[in-house]
């Protein structure tokens, strides 16, 4: 099942990660972890202090992984949390690329090469996919 | 085009035309936009930033907006300061690091920024106060440029930014105002109190972290979330006509009973203009500023709204050594911007 809360995410209620994109368990964002005292992002590897401190979020997942603090600073700061304006010809629903990239840089740093290239190949063909639905 | 050709014209900012321009130098509204593949600005690699640029120019051009590309990266500090100075991109983008860089339209009414605080930062500006005006190009070109991107899109959130201040819409709608005679009647801090309590900022004229100088101030929206685009530019096209009323209020009370005073104000600051050997940046601004409302006020009437604005843009530091064809010291710079100002105000005479 996917996480309910990660479904915000996803237009249509697909699934963050693509099933075509295999993934190590340290790369998927988990409930678990989100629910630590100091949640750190899979994809981008902040966590909320650094959030807090900066201000600034690393990547779009960061939104649900830190969604408490966001949520009170909309309330201090924003008339209400959910919006109400304009919406993309098309929504991509899915990070699956965001956290693919992130897994393939973890996968160099660990000269897992082998992995890192499969990742890529992947990578591509999700583009090459998708630019080709732009062009039609 | 290049940056040199850009030094030929004011540009669209401070052309002088369009809706309440005596009062309103220009309207701007910016999108935050980010593409949903690759992590935001302070967490992306060289070759992530490589290829946000390389994604996002294929879909300038596959749009046909016919932008032309800059790149900042590898652009000279002058030039950097140069477009800075015509508002075409921020200091952030100016002193940021990696591949970044600007897509400007031929008039430089549309822009944009490529790895600033955000992937994307489109831009319109345009003369005056025209918002409707600045929404309907802008909206067509964050449309055409979607087709060919993914963005960072949440069905709650909305467009997803780097920073919270900024998700839902991602817009901030700015009107420039020029207020000296509000500034001399010492109201402006009654109106600006009202702004902020119905969430409007007050800043200066280079945006975020500036002060105000030479009585021109930006006038802009904090919240971008749970309201929609075409609300939020409403809240700003309410109440700027009531500034702009009070600015010509304050105008005529000060021409009423303090006419001899403010002359003599308008009049000693077009002969310093006029006559100086050596003058700073900053006191050409504050001239300028009472010259402009001279001119507005029919106590100078030998030039003209477009020739100071003229003489403001290319009185800036950068500008005027682009001007001059080489980088210059402040001391050097002082001299030549009074030349400059001297030669140019004998030949609008």
């Amino acid at each position: 099942m996917p996480d309910a809360r990660l479904s915000q995410f996803s237009g249509s209620g697909q699934r963050l990660m693509d099933p075509e994109i295999p993934s190590a368990s340290s790369s998927q964002p988990d409930r678990s972890r989100a629910e630590t005292r100091n949640p750190i992002c899979p994809a981008c590897g902040i966590d909320l202090m650094m959030f807090r401190t900066t201000g600034r979020l690393g990547c779009p997942i960061d939104y649900e992984i830190f969604a408490e603090a966001i949520s009170q600073f909309f309330d201090t700061n924003q008339p209400a949390s959910v919006h109400t304006g304009k919406i993309p010809g098309k929504i991509p629903g899915r990070f699956d690329i965001l956290l693919a990239r992130a897994e393939m840089k973890t996968a160099i740093q660990n000269s897992d090469y082998e992995r890192a290239a499969e990742l890529r190949d992947l990578i591509r063909a999700r583009q090459n996919r998708r630019k080709k639905t732009h062009d039609h | 085009m290049t940056i040199d050709e850009l030094t030929r014209s004011p540009g669209e900012w401070l052309k002088g035309t369009g809706p309440e321009s005596d009062i309103v130098i220009c309207s701007r509204i910016r999108l935050a936009r980010n593409l949903a593949d690759f992590p935001f600005i302070s967490r992306a690699s060289k070759t992530d930033k490589g290829e946000i640029v390389s994604h996002v120019r294929d879909s300038i051009t596959e749009s046909g907006s016919r932008l032309s590309y800059f790149d900042v990266e590898k652009m000279p500090e002058l030039d950097r300061q140069f477009l800075v100075e015509r508002h075409l991109i921020s200091r952030e983008l100016k002193e940021g690091e990696g591949p970044r860089g600007v897509a400007l339209n031929d008039t430089e009414s549309a822009s944009v920024m490529i790895n600033e605080e955000d992937h994307m930062r489109i831009q319109v500006m345009r003369s005056g106060f025209d918002l409707s005006g600045a929404w309907e190009q802008i909206n067509d070109l964050d449309d055409r440029l979607e087709e060919n991107l993914d963005l960072a899109f949440s069905q709650e959130l909305g467009y997803l930014s780097a920073c919270p201040t900024n998700v839902g819409t991602g817009i901030r709608v700015g009107v420039m105002l020029h207020l000296p005679a509000l500034g001399q009647t010492n109201h402006l801090d009654k109106f600006f109190r009202a702004l902020q309590k119905i969430n409007l900022s007050v800043r200066g004229l280079h945006g975020e972290g500036t002060q105000p100088y030479g009585d021109f101030y930006q006038i802009s929206n904090q919240q971008t979330l749970g309201k929609s685009e075409t609300e939020l530019i409403q809240s700003l096209s309410d109440v700027i006509p009531q500034l702009i009323e009070y600015e010509r209020k304050a105008r005529q009370t000060l021409l009423n009973e303090r006419r001899q005073v403010l002359q003599d104000q308008v009049s000693r600051a077009y002969g310093v203009l006029k006559t100086a050997h050596t003058i700073s940046s900053e006191e050409t601004m504050l001239l300028l500023s009472s010259v402009r409302m001279g001119i507005n006020l029919g106590l100078i009437d030998d030039m003209t709204i477009s020739q100071v604005n003229e003489l403001f843009i290319n009185t800036q530091p950068a500008h005027l050594q682009k001007i001059h064809g080489q980088a210059l010291a402040v001391d050097e710079r002082n001299v030549l911007r009074a030349t400059f100002l001297r030669k140019k105000i004998m030949e609008f005479q």
